[in-house]
């Protein structure tokens, strides 16, 4: 396919005899990174795999992931992972070029076929995967803290309101308690209907008053 | 099946399925959740004689954990 296409400096024997491999790359890119520029980051890849003579066959983005330890004082870290098909001098260029980047904190690159054919294997790559690899999700630690943070503040909220409730009827029922003691029982005969929950506990109360 | 003696290991414990047994399951470096359970407490690389994974499966295990390390997925060492 690209046999045409003369690697600039022969770096290795599987390039002279253009065979290509697949190889995956896991970049590490620094949490502030914004949409813009992973996207900046993506295509301009693309562009050097596709002046290399390879090509970027898929691209996906894990999000925000919590690092199982700090890199250069990041605690967070957005993963991209690529996936091209190229020889090794690719990797090489690629590599340094990964190296002058200062948003990617880290990055590894392993192979994962070699002696491909690369007319069966066809970029998925297209304007709308870029545009959702560049779309950084949420760190599923943070989502889950707070969640349960959520949570924890909806619970002391319904906590608040049953005990508001709570105490709004007993206001209620003192003070049809209080209308009791004063009205005659015949008056007092239709609110008790109305609601004869509340009245039921101010009847009781009544007439302990009244004893 | 099997009665309660046959599943304990002789110490007491119960025992414990390997999450290799599944034969779909692929040892990679992009499952730390996969290679958490052959890393002990501290981070170190259970050894094959204590896991009783095959020496093969134990090679493919070693390679995806270091390079998991390199990826910040699994720690070196705790802390």
């Amino acid at each position: 396919m690209n046999t045409n296409i003369e690697p600039a400096v022969v770096r290795s024997q599987r390039s002279l005899r253009a065979t290509q491999r697949e190889y995956e790359t896991v970049l590490i890119l620094k949490p502030d990174v914004g949409k813009p520029q992973i996207k900046r980051i993506i295509t301009n890849v693309q562009q050097m795999f596709v002046d290399a003579g390879s090509t970027l066959l898929s691209a996906d983005n894990w999000g925000l992931r919590t690092l199982a330890y700090p890199i250069k004082r990041n605690a967070r870290g957005i993963y991209i992972y690529l996936r091209f098909i190229g020889g090794s001098d690719t990797v090489l260029g690629f590599e340094q070029k990964l190296r002058l980047t200062e948003t990617v904190l880290r990055y590894l690159t392993v192979k994962v076929d070699e002696d491909i054919d690369p007319a069966a294997r066809p970029s998925e790559v297209n304007e709308d995967l870029l545009d959702a690899v560049s779309e950084t999700s949420p760190d599923p630690v943070e989502v889950e803290q707070q969640r349960k943070a959520e949570e924890e503040a909806a619970r002391a909220a319904a906590e608040a309101t049953a005990a508001a409730e709570a105490a709004a009827a007993a206001a209620e029922a003192a003070a049809t308690a209080a209308a009791h003691s004063e009205a005659a029982a015949p008056e007092a005969a239709a609110p008790e209907a109305a609601a004869p929950e509340a009245a039921a506990p101010a009847a009781a109360e009544s007439t302990e008053e009244k004893s | 099946m099997s009665n309660r003696e046959e599943e304990r290991n002789g110490r007491g414990r119960p025992k414990r399925i390997s999450p290799l047994a599944d034969p779909t399951v692929v040892i990679d470096y992009k499952n730390p959740a996969l290679l958490k359970h052959f890393v002990s407490d501290r981070g170190k690389i259970v050894p094959s004689r204590v896991s009783n994974v095959n020496s093969r499966q134990q090679r493919q295990l070693t390679r995806a954990i270091k390079r998991a390390r390199i990826l910040a997925l699994l720690a070196y060492s705790a802390e």
